[in-house]
């Protein structure tokens, strides 16, 4: 049902960049004209219908007051759609709602006339109003809808390390065999269907993917909708194949695809498609990684490991190469955590000093991943983990501490010859590697204000301390 | 199905997806670099093909670089730089890790759990990998990520379903082992030698001979850059495309409209009615062979249609009188009046030529009659029919093509009365015709072009 003040209250930021609700008293006397009391009793879509009509008149002051009921609508859904996405992301990925809102919240709240010539920069909410088509959906579906593919704000959330796949990267990955197999088998489309939306996939690749190898600019990858032209570059494909085919021309003439703005249409619908599949795919996975303890979750430890065959040969092998292990875990701490600073030094970004310090301040002075943020400014605990990247120095200090082991005994020195063979020996030494990779885990996990004790960490102070005295 | 389209509420949660931390980002520099790849071919969904895997190719070696930089990685002489190959085989094989064949695969933002791959790269030795890799490529968000491996046997074990014709396998995604570190272990300690790869088997010179006809045949098609060609060829041919240079080579030049000479065409009808010449037919050079007919206004055959055993017609021009034998003037003069009862006249200064094909035991006569039309301009009359006394077969068809398009395709009908086909082609004296004949069987034969050049 709806709620008065989502069509009388207007959300808009002041020059401070806060977050303001500002009473509309037009709009709310407006409203009460409309629809006396009885608002509250109406569904969303009714309510929205009834305005929408009211806008599309051509009497002044009914038409503009109508809008701006709209329009608080929408100020209120991109202000829920941004406090969505901080509630489910901003936290690990260090932002929050205010951070969002300066891209979508464009609406300055005052009356003006449309299609006056002195109309500022369209804002979003009058873009939404031009384009939406209320049969189809609510009003609360098209501002989601919009905001989620709103470029600067993918961008910016792209930058904090979460991203969304647009319809159009979705349609430029997907084959017309996919698009056949997933229209049939999971959304059980008429036979008819299926052929014209293979039919217009293939227009949509022949024009849009062609023209996105094309693409000078390389600044801001992120795939727009396509344009009037392409559009109408589809229509004419699909026309110029009709001619050619006899089957196409079935589908052709079955359809409306013969104009711009029902091929948009039809494109956003199958894209849909395949995103709903694309969801189930992915197995409603929420892909809500906990980054609280990232460095908890680490794969070394979590094979069981099975003793080769040969379980006292294996034994003997270990007692007499335990010795090694301290030797072969300094020289791998070194050669990876070295060609990591020698790998950062030549990248753009020139982040090899970051790196250091930030292992320095995990292993060294106890800090966790959020804490370690400020002094490296960085953003969040995001950033860090990304940066530090300790789940893959850990396997790879473990992979080159294995390959030193062996190398160091002639019975195992030979490659192996099967890949079950290779994982065997490997359990058996991996017992003793992730015993210590382990114990560097673990410490990790808890609070902690002090040096690390683990001998992963006291040997990687011990490198840190070699190479900033060297 | 446990899902509902309709209740799209959880989904918008899962519209996003956290960026995993060991993605690669790619700089704008691979990006461009990728795109230049894609240029070495026409075919624009080939193209995005071959961009995406170059993206996989660069994210993964960086990805390679920053895991285990010691690793040697030979990408110089892979798929991708094969233009010819690329166009044909959707991923970047003939890589080499560490001593260790390698193949990747680009996955795409869809999330498919189902993977297409390429009969190519598990079927053919010269494309077959021992570890295939499994590399996101977000192209949009220009990050790759390496997700996962497996190995030939484990891939080849979990086929879903064969489709015979079809050029790839689908295979489940969860096939793949998921544990990255792993791979780089297998990469770096796995003996080469010990994970198996398939037998090379030689191509039989009578498909390859075959398949060169088909192609001769198909060009049009294969040309048109709008046109799969997973839809033209089968799987099988493809695969014969794939292990012989010549005919790569030749499918690249003519889909970058670069028109090659037909392939083979001195083959022509011959493996048909003797197999034991085959061998000795498909040890030729391959030259190609083009009949000029513009020589038979000099009354001379020329070499190259005496080889493929046409017969010069007397001339025309004495009204037929000059053709001695009374069953060939028969056939002959009836087709020609009921041509020009059709409004077809046949030019004073026509000349013509026939030969007979052999195919199942039934023998067909295609008469070809050519004459200029002005100074630029040349008409070619081709009629098909059968020997004297010999009822033409039902479904005979006869088809003529230009260097781009099919110019006419007649065929028998149980309703017509004719027992012949014709067609009637005019071309400047740049240009060459294919002519392609079958009798009904669904064999077609095609035979060596036509040119004008007196």
């Amino acid at each position: 049902m709806a709620v008065v003040s989502h069509y009388s209250q207007m959300i808009t930021l002041n020059m401070g960049g806060q977050r303001q609700r500002r009473q509309v008293t037009e709009a709310a006397d407006f409203l009460g004209q409309i629809f006396g009391n009885g608002l509250t009793d109406l569904p969303n879509r009714d309510v929205q219908w009834t305005l929408w009509k009211q806008m599309q008149t051509q009497s002044a002051p009914e038409s503009l007051l109508a809008e701006i009921c709209l329009r608080c609508f929408i100020s209120y859904q991109i202000d829920q759609a941004c406090a969505q996405l901080a509630d489910q992301f901003g936290h690990n990925h260090g932002f929050t709602q205010l951070d969002l809102l300066p891209y979508v919240l464009s609406d300055d709240g005052r009356f003006y006339r449309k299609s006056s010539t002195q109309t500022p920069n369209v804002s979003l909410a009058t873009d939404i109003l031009n384009t939406i088509d209320l049969e189809r959906a609510g009003l609360g579906h098209w501002v989601t809808q919009r905001v989620k593919q709103h470029s600067d704000l993918n961008q910016f959330l792209l930058e904090q390390g979460v991203y969304r796949v647009s319809d159009w990267a979705i349609l430029n990955d997907t084959s017309g065999q996919q698009l056949r197999r997933i229209l049939t088998e999971f959304h059980t489309l008429s036979q008819m269907e299926i052929e014209t939306n293979a039919y217009l996939l293939t227009a949509y690749h022949q024009v849009y993917r062609s023209d996105r190898l094309k693409l000078k600019k390389r600044q801001g990858r992120l795939c727009s909708p396509p344009s009037t032209d392409q559009l109408q570059r589809m229509v004419a494909f699909m026309e110029r194949k009709t001619l050619s085919r006899a089957s196409a021309s079935l589908v052709y003439q079955s359809n409306t695809l013969n104009n711009p703005v029902n091929v948009m249409k039809s494109l956003r619908q199958l894209a849909d498609y395949l995103r709903q599949y694309r969801i189930y795919a992915r197995g409603g996975r929420t892909d809500n990684v906990s980054l609280n303890t990232p460095e908890g979750q680490v794969s070394v430890g979590d094979k069981t490991a099975e003793l080769p065959p040969d379980e006292d040969a294996a034994d003997t092998f270990l007692a007499q190469y335990r010795v090694q292990l301290k030797i072969c875990l300094d020289q791998a701490i070194a050669e990876v955590v070295g060609d990591r600073i020698s790998q950062l030094q030549k990248s753009k970004k020139g982040n090899a000093d970051q790196f250091v310090q930030g292992l320095h301040l995990f292993h060294c002075c106890g800090m966790s991943m959020g804490e370690i943020a400020k002094p490296l400014k960085l953003k969040a605990q995001y950033q860090v983990t990304r940066l530090l990247k300790l789940k893959e120095i850990r396997a790879d200090v473990r992979r080159a501490v294995l390959a030193k082991l062996c190398a160091s005994v002639e019975k195992l020195a030979s490659s192996y010859v099967d890949i079950a063979q290779l994982q065997q020996m490997d359990s058996a030494l991996e017992e003793q590697v992730n015993a210590v990779i382990q114990e560097a885990v673990d410490e990790t996990s808890g609070t902690r204000h002090h040096p690390l004790k683990s001998l992963f960490a006291r040997r990687l102070c011990d490198y840190l301390k070699s190479i900033s005295t060297a | 199905m446990m899902f509902s389209p309709s209740n799209p509420g959880p989904s918008d949660r899962q519209d996003w997806t956290v960026l995993p931390l060991d993605t690669v980002t790619l700089s704008n520099a691979d990006i461009e670099n990728a795109v230049q790849v894609s240029q070495a071919i026409s075919k624009p969904d080939r193209q995005w093909q071959i961009y995406r895997h170059a993206l996989a190719l660069s994210g993964f070696k960086q990805w390679l670089r920053s895991r285990s930089p010691r690793f040697p990685l030979h990408a110089e002489t892979c798929s991708l730089y094969q233009p010819a190959i690329a166009s044909l085989v959707e991923s970047v094989c003939q890589l080499s890790v560490n001593n260790m064949k390698v193949c990747l695969l680009a996955l795409g933002c869809l999330d498919d759990p189902i993977l297409s791959i390429p009969r190519a790269v598990l079927d053919l030795s010269d494309y077959a990998a021992q570890i295939y890799i499994l590399v996101d490529v977000l192209e949009e968000h220009q990050q790759v990520q390496v997700v996962g491996y497996g190995t030939h046997s484990q891939l080849m074990s979990q086929i879903i379903e064969r489709n015979p014709t079809s050029w790839t396998y689908d295979i489940a995604k969860a096939t793949f082992t998921t544990d990255v570190d792993s791979l780089l272990l297998i990469l770096e300690r796995l003996d080469p030698n010990s994970v198996p790869l398939p037998q090379a088997v030689g191509v039989e010179t009578n498909a390859i001979a075959i398949l060169s006809q088909r192609l001769n045949q198909l060009w049009p098609r294969l040309r048109d850059p709008e046109f799969p060609l997973e839809d033209v060829l089968s799987w099988q041919e493809a695969a014969i495309i794939l292990q012989c240079v010549e005919q790569q080579n030749w499918l690249y030049q003519l889909q970058m409209g670069r028109e090659p000479l037909p392939l083979r065409p001195v083959f022509e009808d011959k493996y048909q009615s003797s197999a034991q010449n085959i061998e000795s037919i498909a040890a030729q050079p391959l030259a190609p062979s083009i009949v000029n007919a513009g020589q038979w206004l000099q009354n001379q055959l020329g070499q190259i249609a005496q080889d493929l055993e046409w017969v010069l017609m007397p001339s025309l021009s004495l009204g037929f009188r000059g053709l001695r034998s009374a069953s060939l003037v028969d056939n002959f003069e009836t087709v020609v009046a009921s041509l020009n009862a059709d409004g077809i006249a046949i030019s004073p200064h026509a000349q013509g030529a026939y030969k007979d094909i052999v195919q199942n035991e039934l023998t067909l006569r295609l008469y070809a009659i050519i004459w200029p039309l002005d100074k630029n301009e040349w008409v070619l009359l081709l009629i098909l029919g059968t020997t004297p006394g010999t009822p033409a077969p039902m479904g005979m068809r006869l088809t003529v093509y230009d260097q781009s398009q099919c110019l006419a395709d007649r065929q028998l009908s149980a309703t017509s009365s004719d027992g012949y086909l014709y067609a009637q082609v005019v071309g400047d004296r740049q240009e060459c015709f294919w002519v392609v004949i079958d009798n009904g069987s669904g064999h077609p034969i095609a035979l060596a072009p036509f040119s004008f050049d007196d």
